[in-house]
């Protein structure tokens, strides 16, 4: 392979996907394997979740349409669902957000039991990674309204992986905290 | 048809180096040549640190019911010992080893990623000091390399040792990961066109492999840093059992990276010790595909073996028997090589360099290691001897004994090149033979103190056991042996580094393309690279009529 | 006594034992070849002149064949013996009752003793020539139960209880440790097993279910009016008295015990005194507190606790 952004990002997802293999292992087996009940599933809102969910999975389709826009050279487009996905990426970090918010107030907290430790560390690494992909894709912004230059390009190959590897990773975070306590 | 090819270099190769003059530029660097010294020298300033924090050991352990060092310290002490040598000196050294010689060796003027590679760096080395810098602030991480948990969380472990420990680790393991996700892209996209997969010098080819492992193992850990980090500064519960947490949790997030970790600091040993055997003794490696391919082969049953690290923990005897099969199995890749390098050596023409000493010591003593570390995977056996003083010897077999005398047959090896100085060879032989048999006698004595049930990790042993005693004073003997040849090694380097540079392109006749460039070479490596049509390019050059068999 | 021995002769330990010596054997076989053909070669091969060229090495795949299929043979025969050895030594039923239970603290044992509800620490009586199922955990961090000649290693760990089977032949004193690094004091954690015959046992226990001894000297009375006022029934149990925590050891026959600290100290008056007075001078790190004691306060504590036959 010789486009070595790409290749370094696809490394790099690979050795993040063991770094949240171990934080939901973490859940799962306090879950499953010790006698202690999920305290936090209860205060848990799938739908509400699942709204949010959908906002992440658009963003990934929307950088999807702006990267077929860049390869037409199409600029006005590219940059246009561009802003969208990362509209639709604050969208999701706002759920998550008042979620937390709402959450504190009912006295689920990082430091109450075994299971607000994990949902935080689980969801809260999670966040911060969707955080990192939306400045990710404002400096892409910035630069394709400025000049697009060829380095951007090759940089958009790797933050768009990226994007879908955050988007990836909500799935199976969210399948695990939200959907198997209802199964 | 050219001997040589001219290198394709893109305009977006970024960043360039202008000029190797200056003390700043080191700083700034992002040459890989300058990166690797830095890891080097890194690495050699903390293997002092850490050597000296095992002679403080070994000199409270000499007799029995000493109280030359309070409890307190010594477990501080025989935390960073540990932590140090592992993550600042074998660590940093391997990979400032692999730094210095993967682009050479394939061909290529650069890493892939010139400054990430020196973020890595900078990285290691911030997390390093960070760690030390606990002694100002409080006390050291005094919960031992593997900081079991409830003993590392805040209600057992108060002072801020472990933060520091936990930080600085996660920095080091971010530093490490840059490192591997760099030598797998540069040796993916930056090999010489004529180089093919399977004709890399088998140091890169384990370095190659090595990249993955460090990719896969090093998130396992700092996963479960976090998780302390965030139990202790948020008062979460991930590894507290008396609020809900599992203490076993941490164990298994720490030796499911942990044993790949003990291959992470092996194969590229092995590396090492596969370029200077074969070159010593003047013959092609005896089966290059059997090593390479038991490489995979290990690195791929690394992760299925570290179970066997807790035996003791009260699991099924199925879940035990099945570590202990795949633990077994993980031996026969590296039986392999050992008979392959043995093998390399008939109907050589070997030339006791100290680089050559070095490895066959290496050869000799790994094996120990390896052995005794299979023993462990024997169940009843580990359930007599984990964690008494047959670990201890066990670890040191395969991280003293293989990696480092490894990582010293490299640096007398290719010193030359790095340096374009010669190492002395008659203080080279001095340093060899105190090291090794300082070495033998204080780490063979130790597996009879375990089997005579004395466990590790204890500052003191009742007096009244007098054989203990004996192998302890025999042990701490043996240690001062090695420090004086570290001592001679330490002035070797010093006056070597004083002599002008007259070291030619290839000293040993070696047949790989770092040997190529100018020692020590330009700032930019090859200006033109040979043609490669074989796994020894330089041989090919030297006998024109007598090439090594064609692969590409 | 020191129960150092490097080879362990019991019959719960016969698998181990048999391992051991074939493992031994085959490492000193491997171990003797490599060394061998080190020497050889590197003797017999070594360069005469530094340009000497090679006689020309050769792959031979049949010999790394051979070599692959013996090592996965000799695999297959440890893979065997492990399973069956395993299973001898660590077979517990689904519904255990254990003999004793044995906590762990930093830095020293509690053992109960469910059948008789003897409790006691530090010295472990067991009855010789009966298989004995212990049942482990701790109060605190991770501990693990190590007598190397009456059975296996294992570990203590919070919030999990773990079985093995101890096993003692012949009546006698044996020593292990605690083999799992616990904090400070992780060296001064030494266990002492005492396996007494079905008699000596049976008189054992009953003396430890004696009540407490209160009748004494006018300074054992001041002794024991002191252990109130000082508060060290907030830690130490003394049975038939309404003082029953456990925190520390339970101290209602601390004078039938020949060691204590963990094995690390005589009992007699000298080192009791030594303790009382300073704690952390003794074995430092120790969860005691100095109650800053004067010295008739000492003498009489001293003999209030030394009397707890």
């Amino acid at each position: 392979m010789k486009d070595k952004g790409k290749l370094l990002m696809l490394l790099m997802i690979g050795s993040e996907t063991f770094f949240f293999i171990a934080l939901i292992i973490g859940y799962v087996y306090y879950r499953n394997f010790t006698e202690a009940t999920d305290t936090v599933a209860q205060h848990l809102d799938a739908v509400r979740a699942g709204i949010f969910t959908l906002f992440l999975i658009a963003s990934s389709g929307t950088l999807m349409i702006s990267k077929r826009a860049l390869n037409k050279e199409n600029f006005k487009g590219f940059n246009i669902f561009l802003l969208l996905s990362i509209v639709l990426g604050i969208v999701f970090i706002t759920g998550q957000v008042t979620e937390y918010i709402g959450l504190y107030q009912e006295q689920i907290t990082l430091s109450k039991d075994v299971f607000g430790s994990s949902f935080f560390t689980l969801t809260g690494f999670h966040g911060f990674h969707v955080i990192l992909g939306v400045l990710a894709l404002l400096i892409l912004l910035i630069m394709s309204l400025g000049k697009l230059r060829r380095v951007s390009i090759a940089g958009f190959g790797g933050v768009e992986v990226y994007w879908h590897f955050v988007d990836v990773v909500w799935l199976f975070v969210f399948y695990f905290v939200y959907i198997t306590p209802l199964l | 048809m050219s001997l040589f090819i001219n290198i394709q270099e893109g305009e977006d190769q970024l960043p360039e180096v202008t000029s190797d003059k200056g003390r700043l530029l080191w700083i700034s660097s992002v040459d890989h040549k300058q990166l690797g010294i830095m890891y080097l020298w890194l690495a050699l300033f903390f293997f002092i640190i850490g050597g000296l924090e095992a002679m403080l050991i070994r000199a409270q352990l000499a007799v029995g019911d000493n109280d030359l060092i309070s409890p307190e310290f010594y477990n501080q002490l025989f935390t960073m010992h540990g932590t140090t040598m592992i993550f600042l000196v074998l660590m940093p050294a391997l990979i400032g080893l692999a730094t210095y010689l993967i682009p050479l060796m394939i061909g290529a003027n650069e890493m892939a990623f010139p400054r990430l590679n020196a973020f890595s760096f900078w990285m290691t080395c911030l997390g390093g000091f960070l760690m030390y810098f606990s002694f100002f602030a409080g006390g050291a991480p005094d919960a031992g390399w593997f900081n079991y948990a409830p003993l590392s969380e805040s209600n057992y472990s108060s002072t801020q040792g472990v933060d520091y420990y936990l930080v600085g680790l996660i920095l080091t393991g971010m530093g490490s990961i840059g490192a591997g996700l760099n030598f797998v892209t540069t040796i993916l996209t930056l090999r010489s066109p004529d180089i093919k997969l399977n004709m890399l010098p088998l140091f890169a080819w384990m370095i190659f492999i090595n990249g993955f492992l460090i990719l896969a193992a090093f998130p396992l850990l700092n996963a479960g840093l976090f998780m302390m980090l965030i139990d202790r500064q948020f008062d979460a519960h991930f590894f507290i059992p008396s609020s809900g947490g599992s203490a076993i949790l941490w164990q298994h997030f720490f030796w499911s990276f942990g044993h790949p970790e003990v291959y992470i600091l092996a194969l590229p040993a092995f590396g090492i010790i596969s370029e200077v055997i074969p070159v010593f003794s003047r013959n092609k490696i005896f089966g290059y595909k059997f090593v390479a391919a038991s490489t995979v082969a290990i690195a791929l049953l690394a992760f299925g073996v570290w179970v066997h690290h807790m035996f003791a923990v009260g699991m099924t005897n199925t879940v035990n028997g099945f570590f202990a099969a795949s633990s077994m199995l993980i031996g026969i890749p590296t039986g392999v090589k050992v008979i392959n390098w043995i093998g390399t050596l008939y109907k050589g023409s070997i030339r006791m360099t100290v680089s050559m000493m070095f490895a066959v010591a290496f050869l000799i003593d790994f094996t120990i290691g390896g052995l005794s570390g299979a023993s462990f995977a024997i169940v009843p056996i580990d359930w007599q001897l984990t964690d008494t003083y047959y670990v201890v010897a066990h670890i040191h077999y395969v991280f003293l004994g293989g990696t480092a005398f490894g990582i010293f047959a490299g640096i007398y090896y290719w010193f030359p090149k790095i340096s374009g100085r010669f190492l002395s060879e008659k203080l080279g032989k001095w340093h060899l033979w105190l090291f090794v048999i300082g070495f033998n006698f204080t780490f063979l004595v130790q597996h009879v103190l375990g089997i005579l049930g004395m466990p590790r990790r204890i500052y003191t042993y009742p007096s009244r056991f007098g054989s203990w005693e004996i192998f302890n004073m025999i042990s701490t003997l043996g240690a001062v042996m090695m420090f004086v040849a570290i001592a001679v090694f330490l002035w070797n380097l010093f006056i070597t580094l004083k002599k002008p540079r007259t070291a030619p392109k290839n000293p040993w006749e070696a047949w790989t393309l770092e040997w190529a460039t100018n020692s020590p070479p330009d700032l930019k490596n090859f200006e033109e690279v040979p043609r490669v049509h074989s796994r020894r390019p330089l041989w090919d050059l030297a006998n024109p009529d007598n090439p090594d068999k064609r692969l590409n | 006594m020191i129960a150092v021995l490097p080879f362990y002769s019991t019959q719960v330990l016969e698998y181990t034992n048999f391992l051991y010596w074939s493992f031994a054997v085959v490492a000193a076989i491997i171990l003797g070849l490599v060394i061998f053909f080190t020497y050889r070669y590197t003797t017999k091969y070594k360069a005469k002149s530094p340009t000497d060229q090679p006689q020309s090495g050769s792959v031979s795949h049949k010999f790394e064949v051979f070599a692959l299929i013996t090592s996965f043979l000799i695999t297959v025969f440890f893979m065997f013996f492990t399973v069956q050895s395993m299973k001898e030594i660590q077979t517990i039923p689904d519904d255990p009752k254990p003999d004793i239970i044995i906590t762990g603290h930093q830095w020293w044992w509690e053992a109960e003793y469910p059948n008789s509800k003897v409790i006691t620490s530090n010295e472990v009586h067991i009855p010789a020539g009966k298989k004995v199922l212990l049942a482990l955990n701790s109060a605190d961090v991770i501990h693990s139960w190590w007598v190397p000649e009456l059975g296996r290693k294992i570990d203590m760990i919070p919030g999990m209880t773990n079985y093995m089977w101890m096993y003692a032949e012949k009546p006698g004193e044996y020593l292990g440790t605690c083999s799992e690094f616990c904090g400070m004091q992780h060296a001064r954690m030494r266990i002492r097993v005492i396996a007494d015959d079905e008699a000596n046992f049976k008189k054992w226990q009953e003396e430890q279910l004696e009540p407490v001894i209160t009748e004494g000297s006018a300074l054992f009375e001041k002794g024991r009016n002191l252990f109130e006022q000082k508060t060290c029934t907030n830690c130490h149990a003394i049975n038939g008295t309404s003082y029953n925590e456990n925190i520390g050891p339970n101290l209602t026959h601390f004078a039938s015990r020949k060691r204590f600290l963990g094995d690390f100290k005589e009992v007699n008056a000298t080192n009791l005194r030594a303790w009382l007075h300073n704690p952390q001078k003794v074995k430092e790190g120790a969860k005691m507190p100095n109650f800053i004691l004067s010295e008739q306060e000492l003498n009489a504590l001293v003999e209030y606790i030394i009397h707890l036959k």
